[in-house]
């Protein structure tokens, strides 16, 4: 049935402010963008796994995984092939069409490593986000800062199940009046569609004069309003903040001291690490830990 | 007006900047994968606050969400169809009737309620991007067209669309993760999603040819009914 | 301080384009604490009326509004950005377009949002108004996965948050079944008297709540016919719009007493005192010789039939079928539905009515068992085969309708099996139909435009102009006011006559014993019993109609109004010549 497809399902709750469970996410994302020392980035992908796997969300990462292959896959190959740049020549290829003479250098394998790595996190942080809130939760959040937006994205997340519920309906009646929607070719298959497509349409715009109309009746004007919440701050995640922020301070500090330099072309500058380059991503590594080994989840 | 001039302006701010950084960093220094992330999140947020600020009617927003819907729920339809779904048609007719605005939100929406569906990721706030962009230049379309266009000039419309939108979608990802940020790699990168990309344009060249003819009246009948409430006290002699 | 809650002063209003006046000149007030119903035939202006007392008439609207609506004393107009619904609350029909949010808990909250409720303060009434209504189970649900009843309820609880002075209800039990629709009644009550909120009720089916109010209002064509307490209207309304009266109250206006009852328990008294303490009468006393003569012959015709499924039309044999989330819903169904009458399927929700009917249009294939149509195994057809053959009308007749006008929806309907269109011959034949639906006037209308009974009928006018022999029904007076029911039970009646079949799955017991000839009785995926109406719910304690439980341990085989009528003249007869 499409009413599933429509449905959350109610996750474990986590004990802490939808800031904080939005906001550690983003700060992975950010620093996997802006670092490039393979030390730092292997830190932090260990630590992204470490929370994805707090968080619950192992296996939507596994199914993420299974679709981001192809794209790591490019990220490698493309560097390795088109890269020019490196000093370090492994193997010299053949002259191919567009891309010129091929030069494998062992600079631009590392970048496209490093790349994946970088990528892995992207990911992982996605799927982290998607485990720890739920969808009633961050849309909740928006509500706090852009609280039409919010409305907004909320009827839509309240219509969609509706929509579909009743287009399976506007498919029944329409092959009950003789519409055919699985014979033909697939062109002749879409243009059958085309009713329902047009029901639904009109069916919606029709219901969202009545939705309208019932905002109003409770109050919807056009004037301010206040936005509802059931989260709370805790110290917990006057903890977890503590932690982001110091994280924060020391990669600027990284940056700053140079021990999260690391230039890959045309030689690698940074390489073999520095003292400071370990023990810093370490340091990083360990704050970033806490806020998920402080997430307790708990059954609402 | 002044508010509009002032978006334009601000987007044309960004591009040069973007363009002169581009200049004065080639490559390497400037950290390109961070730069266009604090541009997207600042992009989005500029349309969201202009949403945020401006009157919009209770009927706006709900046809939005709606509509939002349809775009979502229309993946539901043509199920056996993979990558063969109305949904860029239905945003880029919501912009094009509705205007820029209204047309954008329903992009954005439609991005941000169906990842929650079937999945968030890092490539939301790109989608949202995307989609909210078709809206939009549909939006900007719809005001020099009106009510004279025709199906194929849609079908035009979505045809470039399908490819831009594989175009965003990718554009981070190059950004990102590789070196140097060229035309080769660019287009290298593009190729991947090539297929993807063909469909997505013929879906909607498709959609366009077979809905525009009668959905567009439909669109601009509902929105007369929503732009044009007249209020009038009756006095005796009209009675 | 005015003792007026809500007041109407020379209130006219015409919707925008609209050729004539909703509202004409109205003067009304609600007094504080009142429970008034507004009652009339549909687009008489009682929706309107109701929309005046919170502003949403003009200021959703537009359109153009004379005199002027005030609450308690202060004109609606100086109540800016919709702030008048802190003391207006208003209901609407539809359960499922007036939920905005997504969860039931953020539902409550949104009308605080709106109107600037402190944080502090709206959590403390989220609860509250959670408690009242029982819905603390729920608060994290989504509203979507809710049933009918529960979202309505919901939509009651989160305008009763904004802790409202008056609550308008328009029409809010029509999208819901008898059960569902009870309780929420019994809610309404209840916040009448427990919490002193003024209600204005819109209800289509007075008999549920004419006990309940304490003033009925009346209206016609814009105007208010009829003010005053429910003994008065029940006066009124034998005399001037009998289509308003209650089956019970028509029961005697029809046979000319002078008895008013409006509740089952007033009438039964009034005809237990008119039989005495006399044994049951003779139970065919009631009938006309006419009928008697026609279930004579009836049953001759079953008894030539022999076996049961001779002759049937449809024909289902131990059919069972689970929906793919595993909850089976047919258990072992046998059915046969005879061609030529009019069968009525009645049961309690969940017990697999509207699979059965599925079932019988080729939209579900048994999982175990089989299903014929006219002979035919469904196993292999598509339902697209059975049209013009097999006509289905669902509950929610707009999605038929989505062509510019009524005409090309028709002749999209008989393109799609083939029958000519553009014809002399098929215009005559679509005319026919729509003039036999009273919707020729509709012809070339948007049939979006239409209202929710011509909408209906044009629904039906699309399966009606591919020639079916079959109807089947899905719930097809559910929101339809008395007339319109009568108007589609007189329909289906005269198809039947000319040789028809109409299946319909119904709640409403008193439409299925009007104009059933069979009644089969559904529970738990199985069907539990099948018979003539008078034999099927005449001793129902559920599946009773009105005018049969009036008549419990007089005469038990009445369940028709004009059996009813015959009935109590006879009885009246009989007292007289005593």
């Amino acid at each position: 049935m499409n009413r599933k497809l429509f449905s959350f399902g109610s996750g474990p709750f986590f004990r802490y402010h939808a800031a904080t469970l939005t906001v550690y996410p983003m700060l992975l994302l950010f620093l996997a963008v802006a670092l490039q020392h393979p030390i730092f980035l292997l830190m932090l992908l260990a630590v992204s796994v470490l929370a994805v796997w707090r968080g619950g969300g192992l296996s939507a990462f596994g199914t993420i995984l299974r679709y981001a292959w192809p794209l790591l896959l490019l990220i490698v190959v493309l560097n390795v092939l088109v890269s020019k740049d490196g000093a370090t020549v492994l193997w010299i290829g053949p002259n191919l069409f567009l891309l010129g003479k091929i030069r494998l250098t062992m600079e631009a394998l590392l970048f496209s490593g490093v790349m994946v790595v970088r990528m892995l996190i992207v990911l992982a942080a996605g799927a982290l986000f998607v485990a720890w809130l739920s969808p009633d939760r961050s849309l909740g959040l928006l509500g706090r800062i852009a609280r039409r937006s919010a409305v907004t994205a909320m009827m839509t997340t309240r219509l969609a199940p509706y929509l579909a519920e009743q287009s399976e309906q506007i498919g029944d009646v329409l092959r009950t009046r003789g519409v055919r929607l699985d014979q033909g070719g697939p062109v002749q298959r879409i243009a059958a569609r085309k009713p329902m497509v047009s029901v639904l349409l009109i069916s919606a715009l029709e219901g969202s004069w009545q939705v309208a109309e019932a905002m109003e009746a409770r109050g919807y004007g056009m004037g301010r309003r206040t936005s509802y919440t059931r989260e709370r701050w805790s110290r917990r995640d006057g903890l977890a903040w503590a932690a982001m922020t110091a994280a924060v301070w020391l990669t600027v500090q990284s940056a700053w001291s140079g021990w999260s330099e690391f230039v890959f072309y045309p030689r690698l500058i940074g390489w073999p690490f520095a003292g400071g380059a370990w023990i810093a991503a370490l340091v990083l590594g360990t704050l970033l830990l806490v806020p998920p080994l402080f997430a307790k989840r708990s059954r609402r | 007006m002044k508010r509009r001039l002032y978006s334009a302006l601000l987007i044309l701010l960004t591009v040069a900047l973007a363009f002169l950084a581009y200049t004065y960093w080639p490559d390497g220094d400037l950290n390109w994968a961070l730069t266009s992330l604090f541009l997207l999140l600042l992009g989005l947020g500029l349309f969201y606050l202009r949403y945020e600020r401006a009157a919009v009617t209770s009927k706006e927003t709900a046809v939005i969400a709606s509509l939002a819907a349809v775009a979502i729920v229309g993946r539901i339809l043509f199920a056996p169809f993979p990558n063969f779904k109305p949904t860029t048609y239905i945003v880029l007719l919501a912009g094009y009737v509705f205007g820029p605005r209204a047309g954008f939100m329903v992009g954005a929406t439609a991005a941000l309620v169906s990842n929650l569906f079937f999945g968030q990721g890092p490539w939301t706030p790109w989608q949202m991007l995307a989609w909210g962009l078709v809206g939009v230049t549909a939006g900007w379309l719809g005001r020099v067209r009106g009510e004279r266009v025709t199906a194929w000039e849609l079908a035009g419309f979505g045809l470039i669309w399908g490819f831009l939108f594989g175009w965003i979608m990718n554009l981070w990802t190059w950004l990102s993760t590789m070196y140097p940020l060229n035309f080769t790699t660019w287009w290298l990168t593009n190729v991947r999603s090539l297929p993807f990309d063909i469909a997505h344009a013929a879906a909607n060249v498709l959609f366009a040819l077979l809905l525009t003819k009668t959905f567009l009246p439909i669109l601009l009948r509902f929105r007369r009914k929503l732009t044009t409430t007249t209020l009038e006290v009756l006095t005796d002699e009209k009675r | 301080m005015t003792r007026y809650d809500l007041q109407l002063e020379q209130f006219t209003y015409r919707y925008p384009d609209a050729p004539r006046l909703t509202l004409d000149r109205i003067d009304w007030q609600v007094e504080r604490g009142e429970f008034v119903l507004l009652a009339g035939p549909s687009g008489c202006g009682k929706s309107t009326l109701l929309r005046a007392l919170n502003g949403l008439v003009p200021e959703f609207y537009g359109g153009e509004i004379g005199g002027r609506a005030l609450f308690r004393g202060r004109p609606l107009a100086e109540f800016p950005n919709r702030s008048i619904a802190r003391h207006v609350g208003m209901v609407f029909q539809d359960p499922e377009k007036q939920l905005v949010m997504s969860e039931v808990e953020r539902e409550i909250a949104f009308g605080l949002e709106n109107l600037l409720v402190p944080e502090s303060e709206m959590r403390r009434r989220v609860a509250e108004v959670m408690s009242f209504f029982d819905l603390t189970a729920l608060r994290h649900r989504a509203t979507a996965d809710l049933s009918g009843g529960e979202k309505q309820k919901v939509a009651i609880a989160a305008v009763m948050a904004l802790q409202p002075d008056v609550l308008l209800l328009d029409e809010p039990t029509s999208q819901l079944d008898p059960g569902a629709a009870q309780e929420i009644l019994d809610l309404i009550k209840r916040m009448n008297e427990e919490l002193g909120l003024t209600v204005v009720l819109v209800e289509q089916r007075l008999d549920r709540v004419l006990h309940l109010a304490d003033r009925i209002v009346a209206m016609h064509e814009g105007r208010i016919d009829y003010d005053g307490e429910p003994q008065g209207f029940a006066r009124y309304a034998s005399e001037q719009r009998p289509e308003l009266l209650p089956p019970v109250t028509k029961l005697f206006a029809d046979a000319g007493r002078p008895e008013r009852p409006l509740t089952v328990k007033a009438a039964r008294q009034t005809v237990a005192s008119l039989a005495g303490v006399r044994p049951a009468a003779d139970p065919n006393g009631g009938e006309s010789d006419k009928r008697s003569l026609s279930r004579f012959f009836r049953n001759v015709r079953r008894m030539f039939r022999g076996g049961e499924s001779e002759g049937a039309m449809f024909e289902a044999r131990d059919v069972r079928y689970a929906y793919p989330d595993g909850e089976e819903v047919l258990k072992g169904l046998d059915l046969d539905i005879l061609p030529g009458r009019l069968t009525a399927i009645l049961g309690p929700n969940g017990a697999g009515k509207s699979t059965m009917l599925r079932h019988l249009i080729a939209l579900l294939k048994p999982q175990e068992g089989r299903v014929r149509i006219d002979g035919q195994e469904t196993s292999c057809l598509d339902p697209a085969d059975l049209a013009g053959k097999v006509g289905y009308l669902s509950q929610y007749p707009a999605d038929y309708l989505f062509h510019e006008t009524l005409r090309a929806e028709c002749e999209f309907s008989r393109r799609l099996i083939g029958l000519p269109v553009g014809t002399e011959e098929a215009e005559r034949e679509i005319d026919a139909v729509l003039d036999g639906l009273g919707l020729l006037a509709a012809r070339d209308r948007n049939p979006r435009d239409l209202s929710g009974g011509e909408r209906q009928r044009a629904a039906l006018a699309t399966v009606l102009v591919q020639r079916p022999d079959a109807l089947l029904l899905d719930e097809p007076t559910r929101g339809l006011d008395s007339g319109q029911k009568d108007r589609l039970g007189a329909w289906l009646s005269r198809f039947v006559e000319d040789g028809g079949t109409v299946i319909l799955i119904t709640h409403d017991v008193e439409f299925a014993a009007e104009y059933a000839q069979e009644v089969v009785l559904l529970d738990d995926g199985e069907a539990v019993a099948h018979g003539a109406p008078q034999e099927m719910l005449a001793r129902g304690l559920f599946f009773a109609p009105q005018t049969g439980r009036v008549f419990r341990g007089v005469d038990d085989r009445i369940v028709r109004l004009a059996d009813g009528v015959a009935a109590l003249r006879n009885l009246a007869g009989e007292e007289e010549s005593r």
